[in-house]
């Protein structure tokens, strides 16, 4: 017992050091592809017009040092939070992120419900039915699902249930009239209850369910697909077959023993989930108005806001490696053999 | 002797691969990978042969300014004038051209990459192990459109884009296909035989390892439409007014898709069908490919 305990801890310590090198690689990468590329930011705001401003822009930005030095001062700047001021707001970039990420987080964590619901139903269904109607129907749910152009589907489910139905409003977290609830979490439907304000609370939830639900069924397919890959894994393996013979009922069988077994395979791949799912959620919050970082990427390609877009990327970079780091530990925590 | 018996290994491999595939023409994955063959086919059909099957031009004002789909136009007419039918069938054009040139670019960069990477161990494959695995962790779209926001728009551009997104994944799977084919028992023979190393590779290894490119195609290539259309639709794809599915989406939320919903509505259906029948082929591929998944026989 003090022994497993004692590698979950020296895992854990393990990946967190492993952190330092992950985080270097990726700014590393950011940084390279931003410069390497051709065409520099400057010409892409102002175009060949202009040269003066332009060289101006380039002497501000810092453009005409020597690359290694850019690369140091740009380091320096991440690892003190000053990525600048963003071109379009005038404000800092990590003060814009640090407005913003609250509404992705929230439309994270409803999209990922929507898609774990969906995507278990619909994996199950395929899985228990393997090659009979059923399961051709839900594969093909799912396939739809997660190949459907996400700005797409969200912009039919505004015109279905916003403009024709008019049963949801678009565009922002809250009504503009309504006040917001006092910041506890930065989750207007989490604050909004703490607050005791039911109104703000209703608010909040007609604004979000479209967007959750566009990103948590796109999300969804995705789910399926693996939720059926390895329920049919759990229920080829030879306990299930030893609780069959055994007389333990089918729910029983299909429940404890092959559904919760293949949710071990959909841990560990958690990390494709959330790359998908900020990917996803750049169209998403793009096409309802949400305002989070996704939008705030999709708002600095509109004003060419080369500063915010840099600084934006830089935090998903971080939040990345975080997010990865700690799936890693839960896994470890689930499956055992992983610490060895 | 022994080399021959070893090419009868690896030639039988791909016949296996060939006869599996044939077999199944009648098993669900079978008929997903002919359906999703069937479509794609229509679809580069209609893009190649575009100037003849649309009845307009894409980009020529009809004077029917946002009419509703009717029998003159099925489709539709944009706020512009412009007959969306014609719009969707040119549309096509970019889609594919662009996940052809980006497919070629990622398999010619990836390929080699997760060959030698796989083949020769050591700390080379870890140092490019840690940069692709760092690359794909990270997501595709915020990668695509860095990317492309400093590279600007065009059609080659955007397919580097592309290609740059789906090069780890073209590194991945050889790569762990190359670390598992060299346990082989043909492999550590060719190696007892003394067969230099370019041999072993390039006629026992490659073969074993081309298995993998379609499934790997299939899947990164439904994928790379859907990142296209979204850097289309977010206005990083291609100049105005060229016909392209994403571009159209967003042109139509930008003049009021709640009154036009149809200038909406057909681009996004076409992406859907093509990318899914994409998603068909790489399902039945899997499916057939994967023995781990294959129904117990003796059951």
């Amino acid at each position: 017992m003090s022994r497993a305990a004692g590698s979950l801890r020296a895992y854990i310590i393990q990946r967190l050091i492993l952190t330092v090198p992950m985080v270097f690689i990726l700014l590393t990468l950011v940084f390279y592809f931003l410069r390497a590329a051709p065409g520099d930011p400057v010409s892409a705001i102002l175009g060949e017009r202009n040269p003066e401003l332009g060289d101006l822009l380039r002497q501000q930005l810092g453009l005409n040092e020597p690359l290694h030095v850019q690369y140091f001062d740009y380091l320096r700047r991440v690892f003190t939070g000053d990525m600048g001021n963003s071109i379009f707001t005038g404000r800092p970039v990590a003060e814009d992120i640090g407005r913003r990420l609250p509404a992705t987080v929230e439309l994270a964590i409803a999209s990922m419900f929507v898609a774990a619901f969906v995507g278990v139903i619909l994996g199950v269904v395929s899985a228990t039915h393997r090659d009979r109607p059923a399961d051709i129907i839900s594969r093909l749910i799912a396939a739809v699902l997660y190949n459907t152009p996400i700005f797409w589907f969200g912009i039919m489910m505004q015109l279905i249930f916003a403009v024709r139905l008019g049963w949801f409003d678009v565009g922002g977290r809250l009504d503009a009239r309504l006040s917001l609830p006092p910041s506890v979490t930065g989750l207007y439907t989490v604050d909004s209850l703490v607050a005791g304000d039911i109104r703000v609370f209703f608010d909040a939830v007609a604004h979000l369910v479209l967007p959750a639900t566009t990103l948590g069924l796109v999300l969804s397919g995705f789910f399926a697909r693996m939720v059926r890959a390895n329920m049919l894994q759990t229920l080829q393996s030879d306990y299930v077959e030893a609780a069959e013979a055994r007389g333990v009922r089918p729910f029983t069988v299909f429940y404890r023993h092959a559904l919760k077994n293949a949710m071990v395979p959909v841990a560990t791949t958690m990390g494709l989930t959330f790359a998908i799912l900020f990917s996803g959620a750049i169209l998403t919050e793009s096409v309802f108005s949400w305002p989070g970082m996704g939008s705030y990427v999709a708002d600095a390609i509109d004003a060419r806001d080369y500063p915010a877009l840099q600084g934006a990327v830089v935090y998903y970079a971080i939040i990345i490696v975080v997010i990865s780091v700690l799936i890693d530990i839960v896994n470890a925590w689930l499956d055992p053999r992983i610490r060895y | 002797m022994a080399t021959a018996a070893i090419s009868m290994v690896r030639r039988s491999s791909l016949a296996r691969m060939f006869h599996l595939f044939w077999g199944q023409s009648r098993t669900v994955a079978g008929v997903l990978v002919w359906i999703g063959f069937a479509i794609v086919l229509a679809f580069i059909i209609m893009a190649i042969f575009a100037p003849w099957l649309a009845p307009y031009d894409p980009n020529r004002s009809i004077e029917r300014f946002a009419t509703p789909p009717s029998a003159a136009h099925p489709f539709g007419t944009t706020p512009l004038g412009q007959d969306v039918l014609s719009r969707v069938i040119w549309g096509a054009r970019i889609p594919l051209a662009v996940v052809a040139i980006a497919s070629v670019i990622s398999l010619s960069l990836g390929a080699p990459l997760g060959l030698v990477s796989g083949f020769y161990g050591g700390y080379l494959d870890r140092f490019l192990v840690l940069i692709m695995d760092s690359i794909y962790a990270f997501p595709g779209l915020l990668l695509a459109v860095v990317v492309a926001a400093v590279i600007g728009q065009g059609v080659l551009n955007v397919s580097l884009v592309i290609a740059l997104v789906y090069i780890p994944t073209y590194f991945r799977v050889i790569r762990n296909h190359v670390v598992a084919v060299k346990e082989e028992l043909f492999v550590e023979a060719s190696d007892a035989l003394a067969l230099p190393r370019t041999t072993v590779v390039g006629r026992y290894i490659l073969p074993s390892v081309a298995q993998s490119i379609p499934v790997i195609f299939s899947v990164s290539a439904a994928d790379a439409i859907l990142t296209q259309a979204g850097l289309s639709f977010l206005g990083l794809g291609l100049p105005v007014d060229v016909p392209d599915w994403g571009l159209d989406v967003a042109r139509a939320v930008e003049r009021g898709f709640q009154t036009n919903w149809w200038s909406a509505v057909f681009p996004g259906l076409m992406i859907i069908i093509l990318t899914t029948a994409l998603a068909f082929i790489s399902e039945g591929l899997n499916d057939i490919l994967n023995p781990l998944l294959r129904r117990r026989e003796a059951r």
